[in-house]
């Protein structure tokens, strides 16, 4: 099937092309060099074209998503997606059943998410529910920092072993990449501490500290050239004063690493000594990923409005939970792997402590000046949902709009928020680069994704406006054409049509393929002694098999 | 001057009738009312598809009386958001009868399903039948909302399980017996059962009272004996045993200022409680 776009108005990063009017030639769901007469042809007469958006970082799959689908059944009652012809009903607003959550991002313009943290062992759950997810494509990154094998290997120091383990479990369970949710801390959980733990804090049974999980697993991830740099949820999330723990992992991850992510790093920079000192610490935080060369952030940024936090980090949703009038709360655990909690949360614009959340997302985007160190996220469904990205581009992109909100929220949140003295406005490109190029780049996938040169993939998102009059549309329709897209091809399809979708296809899943995995047999016998030892799972049935998942590809280590 | 509506044929699926109140029907003309849509299973049908409409509605709302016959306990959504007239259903009818209610009257010659009176706030429902769990209650899972906040519900047959679930005011009158746990999660209004209650009354309550006149399998822990009294009144229905108050629930709230009366008279492992009260 030939398909041409003529007279995009394009803005590609990855090509350097700063918005040129050109034609976009395309077969067989990949951008080719040019294409026979017979081809459909679309006018989209100088609209804004980029290609699909990328999110590194939203829960949308997994175990702990679907508790909190079950726990909050009056997130449901008002948000739904009715049944038509070309797509299927469904529900939810801040954890969106399976279906729509991919009507929604490619109404929106993505076409690829990346599920940040799935238990290993409950990995087959998430690619279970990854295969539901329509139009988009996915990845899953697994989440390791508690694995008792893998540190076992690394309080031995083994990094060797850890290696080969590494490329086995990724392959074992068709993940991308290694997620470190507040490094150790499910260890300290079984305990009933862990609340706030340090980063050279001990860990029981390991005796091993956070730091040099960070340190091992970093340098496991660089031994094995995975295509994606270690994904870190640092610890001592939400909790005053946490910015130092960030800076320090930032700074130890450019001395022994090289590359970091960290990841919703607004709940990571927090300054003062308790909740009524709570002050920004996004310039410290801004300026060690600066500085550190391979260290990259993504916003993290907070909706006023109800939301589900999810994580990984058990101790701190079990905190949260009694800080809440909610008064809900759902706590998992994995064996020998991690813990998790969800609970409910509403941000208010008037308490302080919020309002200052609020701010230090945008400084920590505007604060750093490199587009290609800051992703756009909202850690969906933690700061609120994946729907609301358009209304971050507008704070982005206008100051006016960000007074706006600056003049509503809570004073003493005003008065010690950099945010108000920041005149920096993004420009289409650089919001093009933090959510298309640069998120392409850091999952190594910069040939095929996150660009419309010929060989990548057909991703491709249209918006009803032309690039010189972005500046003259009032805020609200920014919002409303950026949310839903005037056109949005996927692999060469198009499946969004003015905002609506048109078409429902599925995507591919995409997986680490590591030839290490093939040494596994050098430890083989000594990690099924611990799996004997630590799991009631049977070890031939940890592995997703590659029938199980719905068009599985493969990323090729070499 | 009435307007009746009788199915057609047997409803085999539920029908979803949030535009069947009196109010929003009065003033219609025939053809009007003849239009009016309702969703039958996964399909959207005029009135006239599925009713036999007789009669004709008056343009005053207060004056408006609509009638239904069911039967077959499957028309959900009757009365949603009604704020006057009235609706008499012949027969048994479907879930969230008089949802969001605020106004006006229901009165059911049968059985209603599950959240009937669901979080309403004012008017007057009387069930001739039983009715399903969750009467007078509010959503699963809206913890911070409140459920029903005035008005009478009146259930001449028994009640399901959590009646008054998250309760904040107004009346429930159930002639038989509750399911388990009514007046869960209360915070004001008042419950009287005069049959028998399984367990848990009250648990979760941070307000109102709930009145048991029959057998009672378990009190929640949470609860202390405060004193005594000779007789129990709501809305004006006044029963005479001895009753002894307990407080509570002190797990949701220490102030315990909810009130559960139990009679004594039926339950004699509350005598020994009567001790207790100092």
């Amino acid at each position: 099937m030939e398909l041409l776009i003529k007279n995009a108005y394009l803005i590609d990063p990855l090509q350097n092309i700063k918005g040129e009017i050109v034609d976009i030639p395309v077969k067989d769901g990949k951008i080719v060099e040019d294409v026979s007469s017979s081809a459909e042809v679309i006018d989209v007469g100088g609209r804004l074209v980029m290609p699909g958006g990328i999110d590194i970082h939203s829960h949308i799959a997994g175990p702990k998503v679907n508790v909190g689908r079950l726990i909050r059944p009056e997130d449901h009652y008002n948000s739904f997606m009715s049944r038509k012809p070309s797509r299927r009903s469904g529900s939810g607003k801040t954890t969106p059943t399976t279906y729509i959550t991919g009507y929604r991002y490619a109404r929106m313009g993505w076409t690829m998410v990346v599920e940040p943290a799935t238990p290993p062992l409950k990995t087959r759950h998430t690619h279970e529910e990854l295969d539901d997810v329509p139009i988009i494509d996915k990845a899953c990154i697994p989440l390791v920092d508690s694995n008792w094998v893998l540190l076992h290997f690394l309080s031995r120091g083994d990094l060797d072993s850890a290696a080969i383990f590494v490329a086995w479990l990724l392959q074992a369970t068709k993940g991308y990449g290694l997620k470190l949710v507040d490094p150790g801390v499910a260890l300290k959980w079984i305990e009933g501490t862990g609340f706030g733990l340090g980063f050279d804090e001990q860990i029981p049974i390991f005796n091993i500290t956070p730091r040099e999980i960070v340190r091992g697993l970093g340098k496991v991830n660089e031994m094995l050239r995975l295509p994606h740099p270690i994904h870190v949820h640092c610890n001592r999330l939400g909790i005053p004063g946490n910015y130092e723990t960030t800076v320090e992992t930032i700074r130890e991850a450019g001395r022994s690493i090289g590359r970091i992510h960290i990841t919703h790093a607004q709940f990571n920079s927090y300054k003062g000594e308790n909740w009524a000192e709570l002050k920004p610490g996004s310039e410290e935080v801004a300026k060690a990923v600066m500085e550190t060369k391979g260290a990259t952030l993504d916003m993290g940024q907070l909706i006023f409005g109800t939301s589900t936090t999810m994580t990984a980090d058990a101790p701190f949703e079990f905190a949260l939970y009694h800080l809440t009038s909610i008064r809900k709360w759902a706590g998992g655990e994995v064996e020998a792997e991690s813990a998790s909690g969800v609970v409910p949360f509403k941000y208010k614009k008037k308490n302080l402590v919020n309002a200052v959340q609020w701010c230090i997302g945008l400084e920590l985007a505007l604060l750093v000046e490199d587009p290609w160190k800051v992703f756009l996220t909202t850690d969906h469904p933690n700061g609120g949902p994946f729907t609301r990205y358009p209304r971050i581009m507008l704070w982005l992109m206008r100051r006016k709009a960000r007074e706006e909100i600056l003049n509503k929220i809570s004073r003493a949140a005003r008065r010690r928020a950099l945010l108000p003295s920041l005149e920096r406005e993004y420009t289409l490109y650089e919001i093009a680069v933090m959510t298309r190029a640069s998120p392409a780049r850091i999952l190594g996938l910069e040939n095929v994704k996150g660009t419309l040169r010929p060989g990548a993939d057909a991703d491709i998102s249209v918006y009803d406006v032309k690039p010189d009059m972005i500046d003259e549309i009032g805020d609200e329709e920014f919002v409303k054409t950026l949310r839903y897209a005037y056109l949005t091809v996927k692999s060469g399809r198009i499946v969004v049509k003015n905002g609506e979708v048109t078409e429902t296809m599925y995507g591919s899943t995409y997986y680490v393929k590591h030839p290490k995995a093939e040494e596994f047999k050098t430890i083989e016998g000594e990690v099924k002694e611990l799996f004997q030892k630590w799991y009631t799972v049977n070890f031939n049935q940890y592995t997703v098999h590659e029938r199980e998942v719905r068009s599985l590809k493969p990323v090729e280590v070499m | 001057m009435v307007l009746t509506l009788k199915p057609r044929k047997p409803l085999k699926v539920l029908v979803e009738a949030e535009n069947l109140s009196p109010d929003r029907l009065a003033g219609l003309s025939h053809g009007e009312v003849e239009n009016v849509t309702v969703n039958y299973g996964s399909k959207q049908l005029k009135l006239k598809d599925l009713f036999e409409i007789e009669g004709e509605i008056p343009s005053d709302p207060a004056e408006a009386v609509l009638k239904v016959v069911d039967g077959y306990g499957k028309i959900c959504r009757l009365g949603e958001k009604m704020k006057a007239g009235k609706i008499i259903v012949e027969g048994s009818t479907g879930h969230y009868l008089g949802r969001w209610m605020e106004g006006g009257e229901i009165e059911v010659h049968g059985s209603v399903r599950s959240y009937a009176g669901c979080e309403m706030k004012d008017g007057k429902i009387e069930i001739y039948g039983n009715a399903g769990p969750y009467l007078g209650g509010r959503l699963r899972g809206k913890i911070t909302k409140p459920g029903m906040k005035k008005g009478l519900i009146i259930v001449h047959g028994s009640a399901g399980a959590r009646a008054g679930y998250g309760m904040a005011g107004g009346a429930i009158i159930i002639e038989g017996s509750a399911g388990i746990a009514p007046g869960a999660y209360m915070t004001g209004g008042k419950i009287m059962v005069k049959g028998d209650c399984p367990g848990l009354p009250g648990a979760g309550m941070t307000g109102g009272t709930i009145i048991i006149c029959g057998a009672v399998g378990s009190i929640p822990p949470s609860f202390y004996p405060d004193s005594t009294s000779r007789k129990a009144k709501a809305k004006g229905i006044v029963v005479e045993a001895p009753f002894i108050i307990y407080v509570g629930d002190a797990v949701e709230n220490s102030k315990c200022m909810g009130r559960l009366y139990i009679n004594m008279d039926r339950n004699p492992w509350a005598r020994k409680h009567k001790e207790l009260i100092g």
